[in-house]
């Protein structure tokens, strides 16, 4: 990923759901974590586009868990933020922290 | 001790398993490996609960549009990707007019992302990217070794250039 890209808002959001969940996040659990969050239903098809296009930016990693039964002998997908993920994520708020500043009169009419 | 053949309660069915048909037609528009395998596990977890909370009809409808709703999306930001990495490589002509070189081979690890799919969705998607590459080099004055996301895509539509 450049140095200077900017996180667009929902991979910031899919980022900052998994950091919310932890160890345990996976795509739909990411999926109603941020339903939850934005107070609305969410397409499957745009968490999941996502997390394979953070993934490929290197923001994300994830890995297989232990085959089910109830999926069919299928394994869960278990993502998790890279280190990148973080400072991606730390830039992201500092250029945001940078326009909200001094518009606390102007916002709270 | 013999237990009561009657007061015995017969082990709960299977849970019935997601229309098959469709589950093949999600899993061959998806990248191979993990992400199919937990994609398709993922459907088939949901679509067991729905199965045994409310109509089994209805949870085969949800997944159908569950089917068409990730395949057709997986596709497209597919053909998105091809046509970015098309237009990431080097061009043959120094002319702001993009050539097709729709037939070389890719050579980069993306390019092995999208061809590990099903023929038929490989060649769909290599037939959309061919009309989006040629709408682009229509109409939009691509310089040399230009890289377009996805964003640059829905910021071009956004401005009516293609």
């Amino acid at each position: 990923m450049p140095p200077d890209s900017i996180l667009g808002t929902f991979e910031q959001l899919v980022l900052l759901s998994i950091l919310q969940i932890g160890e345990d996040a996976y795509p739909p659990l990411i999926l109603d974590k941020l339903e939850e969050g934005m107070g609305r239903s969410l397409s499957r098809g745009s968490v999941y586009v996502t997390l394979d296009r953070l993934e490929r930016k290197g923001l994300l990693r994830s890995k297989a868990g232990d085959p089910e039964p109830d999926r069919g002998g299928r394994p869960k997908r278990y993502v998790a933020v890279t280190k990148e993920g973080i400072t991606a994520l730390r830039r992201a708020r500092n250029s945001l922290m940078v326009f909200w500043d001094g518009l606390d009169a102007v916002l709270e009419k | 001790m013999n237990a009561d053949p009657a007061s015995v309660t017969p082990p709960p069915p299977p849970p019935p398993p997601p229309p098959r048909f469709a589950a093949r037609c999600l899993a061959a528009c998806l990248p191979t490996g993990l992400i199919r395998d937990s994609l398709l596990g993922d459907l088939q977890q949901e679509f067991t609960r729905r199965a045994r909370t409310c109509n089994q009809a209805r949870a085969v409808a949800w997944y159908w549009r569950q089917v068409w709703a990730l395949g057709s999306r997986y596709l497209w930001e597919r053909t998105l990707q091809r046509v970015s990495l098309r237009h990431s490589r080097p061009q043959r002509r120094s002319s702001t007019t993009a050539t097709c070189n729709c037939s070389a081979p890719g050579d980069s690890e993306r390019e092995t992302f999208f061809c590990q799919t099903h023929p038929w969705v490989h060649l769909s998607s290599r037939l959309l990217c061919h009309g989006l590459h040629h709408a682009v080099a229509v109409k939009v004055p691509l310089q040399q070794h230009t890289r377009m996301s996805s964003n640059d895509f829905h910021l071009l539509s956004h401005a009516g250039q293609f």
